[in-house]
């Protein structure tokens, strides 16, 4: 142990020893303890003062430990002292605060108690802590259970002593005090010290109860502030001391306004006021309020005058002197309106359930009803929960389907059925009702009468069907449509078999029991076609009955009428005025459906759906519309297939025909020509030996000569004839090479005006007393043509114009040209031509009624227009007429120039 | 009968005599033969001009022509050849003739024709 290293000064250890118990280290124990008691209980208490004086001073037991420290040592003589605080957490003693005389060097202990910390029950502050009473300690360094034993040797301690400080609750800390000198036990110090202990402790119980009244008050502020219920303190007179903001907002006052005005006036209704007035002075009277401490509504005020629904729960504040009372204030508005819209919902949802054709039930896992519901009830004659109670089972065991799928729902499964019940058809699906430990406690079930529903699934289903055959219909018309293309069979049996076909897809289509097929001639003549689904019996009734309808009588011609609307018409021979329709096969009630094309009426379906249905959906009339209008096409088709065949029939015979015509013309052409040729021969030669027997001076008496001359005149006259038989012989021959596609043409470079001059001067030559103008003849056209050919077309032109012009009119002959073809025109004044007639003259052997041509006795086999056409067309130029009827016509040519 | 003979060729009989009658009128003299049998006439007789129908049966105008044309002694007369016009354009050039008559003529055309080969009867 080493030697301390200071000493005390022998001045100040006198003096203190005088003064100090422990520090009386002569033994001299009675004198010291009669002293001490005396001088002890003076100290004390001057020491109890000066601990108050310190503790009312401080905020706080740190701030104030270290002074009670120093307080201590001074009161009672001890060299040093420290608190040792508990601390919770660590279930140790730490050490607080540490005061000592300046007059002393602790170097070596001080830092070690500032180190070390102590369980219960170790070292002296442990004990302390674990017994909870004081411990004297004579000499530390002579102690067992003194862990700083060394340190405090070394810095000269000696005597200690320990006490706790105390509150109700149990040890805060304990205070250990330190002395240069031997400790003594001195029962007064030991009370003494266990009263300063309780009073510290009082005094930290009281700065931690201050503290957490502090922390209180500042959360009840804030709680205040922030709380969303309107919190209102009132006095015992009714006046407002608290108001939050919460109630600033509820209410619509602020605080400033609402502090010191009485509650009544500020947030009571009027009408309510003197209740509420009566209720206070009844309480301050009696201690007694219903109000207090309940939770209860009423209407309360805001400052624009608008009242609210209110949650108010009011507590009296326990206080000394006259009570105060808060109120703790919730607008309900929203509340209400929540719920209200919750009940109208429900009242909604009620009403739904109840008014629907729904049923609502649930039944327990046993099956026992527990809710029977809905409007669908009474469509069963069921009262609402009528089957509570009563088991599903028992109820409804005859329906196998709900059967199983109740009990499938009771195992926790979800299904559907479809059960047809008193002739009604529900949809139930089924809930099971899971319990909260994953169970089943029941199962909830809503059935829907889908009656109607399913009855127009059943509708929806037939008229799939309809469609269906609708469509092999179709495709059953196209195959007849097909098959009637197919040529050479008998016109009329192949109408026959088609209309009977119709009528069967219609009888399929329609589902009807018989139906029939009648054509309409134009005048609405009816011709039987077909029928279907008669005996053999009567449909040779029918047949018969058919071809003599009473087509004349007004009813009938009515009924044409409303039929060519396209309007079906319902006859029911049993109504008087229907009764000629009635028929020997015993059809009473038939239905007649127009079939037309266009608005053409062909036929009609006659459609008899049996003695007891009658056609009603609309859809049944629009197909039967369909079936009729589709009939009607397959006829029309039909007869349009039979009308092309004889037009193509007829195309091919006149074809023929034409061909045989051409041949013929042309054989007979040549035929003639030889003939013709000797004819004309042997008359010019006769002619001209005439000409020379009149010269001849054999022949000079006067009746000779007469008779030569009339033989001449007859012999030109033939002549003439001739040369006309030879240009029709000439035309023939023509028109059979223009319809062999023989006409030939020998191109030439040639002149057209010089072409045209000739055929002029030929006409002039052989008409003298007609006058044929020729204009712009005068310059050279060269053409490409045959000049043969084209001088034919003008002389066919003139001599046409010759036969038709007026009188004595003259003929205009004009060319013209531009830069790519020539014109040639002939003009005649005479009866001209309609549009449609000069159109037409162009067409082989057309000829143009009532026109009276003025010259020679022939209008001609309608041939040399045709073939001047042929002619310039295949030219590569044009031929056309212009003409005013009753003024005159010009025909006219163009053909190409050469370049 | 001296002078100058015409040769006609054609198997129409009422052809033959119209001709025959016309030009003997005019003073020709007029052989007439049918299809083939010209030939041994126009050798026999040596005309001073052949009318030739070329639409003849059996022998046609064109053949009787060529053979004509082949004899040495009938080579050098003159051969007018008389059809419709259609045909005399397709055959006629192809075939050996010195002139065309084409059918149907006029009495002018066959005596301008035949002076036209001829000296004048």
């Amino acid at each position: 142990v080493p030697a301390p290293r200071k000493t005390m000064p022998a001045g100040h250890t006198g003096g203190m020893a005088a003064a100090l118990t422990p520090r009386d280290r002569n033994g001299a124990g009675g004198r010291r303890k009669a002293r001490q008691s005396e001088r002890g209980s003076q100290e004390q208490l001057a020491l109890q003062y000066s601990v108050a004086g310190i503790l009312a001073a401080a905020d706080s037991v740190t701030d104030a430990m270290p002074r009670v420290l120093e307080t201590v040592c001074d009161h009672l003589d001890w060299d040093a002292a420290a608190y040792w605080a508990v601390d919770a957490d660590g279930g140790i003693l730490r050490r607080g605060a540490f005061r000592q005389r300046p007059e002393f060097d602790l170097d070596l202990f001080r830092p070690m108690s500032r180190e070390i910390t102590f369980a219960a029950g170790e070292g002296l502050p442990g004990r302390v802590w674990a017994t909870g009473s004081p411990v004297l300690i004579r000499d530390v360094t002579e102690d067992t259970n003194f862990p700083r034993a060394a340190p405090a040797a070394a810095d000269g301690l000696r005597g200690a002593v320990c006490f706790p400080v105390t509150t109700g609750a149990g040890i805060l800390g304990v205070i250990e005090c330190f002395s240069h000198a031997i400790g003594e036990l001195d029962k007064d110090l030991v009370r003494a010290l266990t009263a300063l202990g309780a009073q510290i402790g009082q005094f930290v119980e009281r700065t931690r109860a201050e503290a957490a009244r502090r922390e209180t008050e500042a959360r009840r502020a804030s709680m205040l502030e922030t709380a969303l219920d309107a919190v209102l303190t009132i006095d015992h007179l009714g006046c407002v001391v608290e108001f939050n903001p919460a109630a600033e907002r509820t209410f619509g006052y602020s605080r400033e306004e609402a502090l010191g005005r009485e509650l009544a006036d500020l947030i009571i209704p009027p009408e309510q006021r003197a209740q509420h007035r009566a209720g206070l002075a009844r309480y301050l009277a009696t201690g007694k309020g219903s109000l207090i401490g309940r939770r209860l509504e009423m209407v309360a005020l805001r400052a624009d005058g608008s009242t609210f629904p209110a949650e108010v729960a009011i507590t009296s504040v326990p206080l000394a002197g006259p009570p105060l009372f808060t109120g703790y204030i919730r607008d309900l508005s929203e509340r209400r309106r929540i719920e209200a819209a919750l009940g109208a919902s429900e009242e909604r949802l009620r009403t739904i359930v109840a008014h629907a054709p729904v049923v609502l039930f649930a039944v327990d896992r046993d099956g026992i009803f527990t809710l029977s519901e809905g409007a669908g009830l009474t469509a069963l004659g069921i009262r609402p929960d009528e089957h509570v109670g009563q088991s599903y089972f028992t109820l409804y065991g005859h329906l196998p389907d709900s059967m199983a799928a109740m009990r499938r729902a009771l195992t926790g499964e979800h299904t559907m059925t479809v059960d047809h019940f008193q002739g009604l058809v529900f949809e139930t699906r089924w809930m099971p009702l899971p319990d909260t430990d994953g169970g089943v406690k029941g199962v909830i079930g809503v059935s829907t009468d889908i009656t109607v529903r399913s009855r127009i699934e059943e509708e929806r289903l037939r008229l799939e069907q309809r469609t269906r055959a609708a469509l092999d219909a179709l495709l059953a018309m196209a195959e007849v449509m097909a098959r009637t293309s197919d040529a050479g069979e008998d016109a009329l049996s192949s109408v026959r078999d088609v209309a009977r076909r119709l009528a069967d897809l219609a009888r399929t289509l329609l589902g009807c029991r018989s139906v029939a097929v009648i054509a309409l001639a134009d005048d609405n003549t009816p011709a039987p076609l077909a029928c279907v689904g008669l005996s053999p019996d009567q449909a040779e009734q029918w047949h018969k009955r058919i071809d003599d309808w009473p087509r004349g009588t007004p009813l009938f011609k009515a009924l044409m009428v409303r039929l060519g609307t396209g309007e079906p018409v319902h006859v029911d021979t049993a109504r008087p005025e229907q009764r000629e329709m009635a028929n020997p096969f015993g059809i009473e009630r038939y239905l007649l459906v127009p079939m037309r094309v266009g608005t053409a009426l062909v036929g009609l379906l006659s459609v008899d759906y049996g003695p007891d249905d009658t056609p009603g959906s609309p859809g049944d009339a629009a197909l039967m519309e369909g079936v009729a209008g589709l009939a009607a096409l397959v006829l029309e088709r039909e007869r349009l297939q039979r009308e092309r065949e004889e037009a193509r029939g007829s195309a091919i015979a006149l074809r023929e025909a034409n061909r045989r015509m051409d041949e013929f013309l042309g054989i007979a052409g040549h035929e003639m020509r030889t003939p013709l040729t000797s004819i004309k021969v042997s008359l010019q030669l006769a002619q001209r030996r005439m000409v020379r027997l009149r010269e001849s001076e054999n022949a000079q008496t006067g009746e000779a000569v007469r008779g030569l001359i009339e033989v001449g005149s007859l012999l030109d006259r033939a002549a003439a004839q001739m040369r006309r038989i030879e240009r029709l012989v000439d035309d023939m021959v023509d028109v059979s090479r223009i319809g062999a596609g023989r006409l030939e043409i020998r191109r030439q470079r040639c002149d057209l005006a010089a072409i045209v001059r000739n055929s002029v001067d030929e006409q002039r030559l052989s008409a003298p007393d007609r006058q044929i103008l020729l204009t712009g003849a005068d310059t050279a056209l060269p053409v490409d043509a045959d000049p043969d050919r084209i001088a034919q077309v003008v002389t066919n032109y003139l001599t046409n114009a010759l036969k038709y012009a007026y009188g004595e009119r003259p003929i205009q002959v004009g060319m013209a040209s531009d830069v790519v073809a020539a014109r040639v025109w002939v003009r005649d004044e005479g009866p001209g031509l309609t549009a449609e007639e000069g159109a037409r003259v162009w067409e082989v052997f057309y000829r143009v009624v009532g026109v009276e041509h003025r010259h020679g006795s022939s209008v001609g086999l309608g041939m040399g227009l045709h073939i001047c056409r042929t002619i310039v067309e295949q030219h590569g130029g044009r031929v056309g007429v212009e003409s005013v009827p009753s003024v005159g016509a010009t025909f006219w040519f163009t053909l190409p120039l050469m370049s | 009968m001296g002078g100058t003979t015409v040769l006609v060729v054609d198997d129409d009989e009422a052809i033959i005599e119209v001709i025959r009658a016309a030009l003997e009128y005019e003073g020709y003299g007029v052989l007439s033969a049918v299809n083939g049998a010209a030939l041994q006439v126009a050798h026999d007789r040596q005309p001073d001009l052949i009318l030739l129908d070329i639409m003849m049966p059996n022998m046609d105008g064109v053949e009787v022509s060529r053979r004509l044309r082949a004899d040495p002694a009938t080579a050098s007369i003159p051969i007018v050849v008389m059809s419709a016009h259609s045909r005399m354009r397709a055959i006629g050039d192809t075939m050996a003739a010195d002139d065309r008559l084409p059918k149907p003529f006029e009495l002018g055309d066959l005596y301008a024709t035949v002076a036209r080969w001829t000296t004048a009867p």
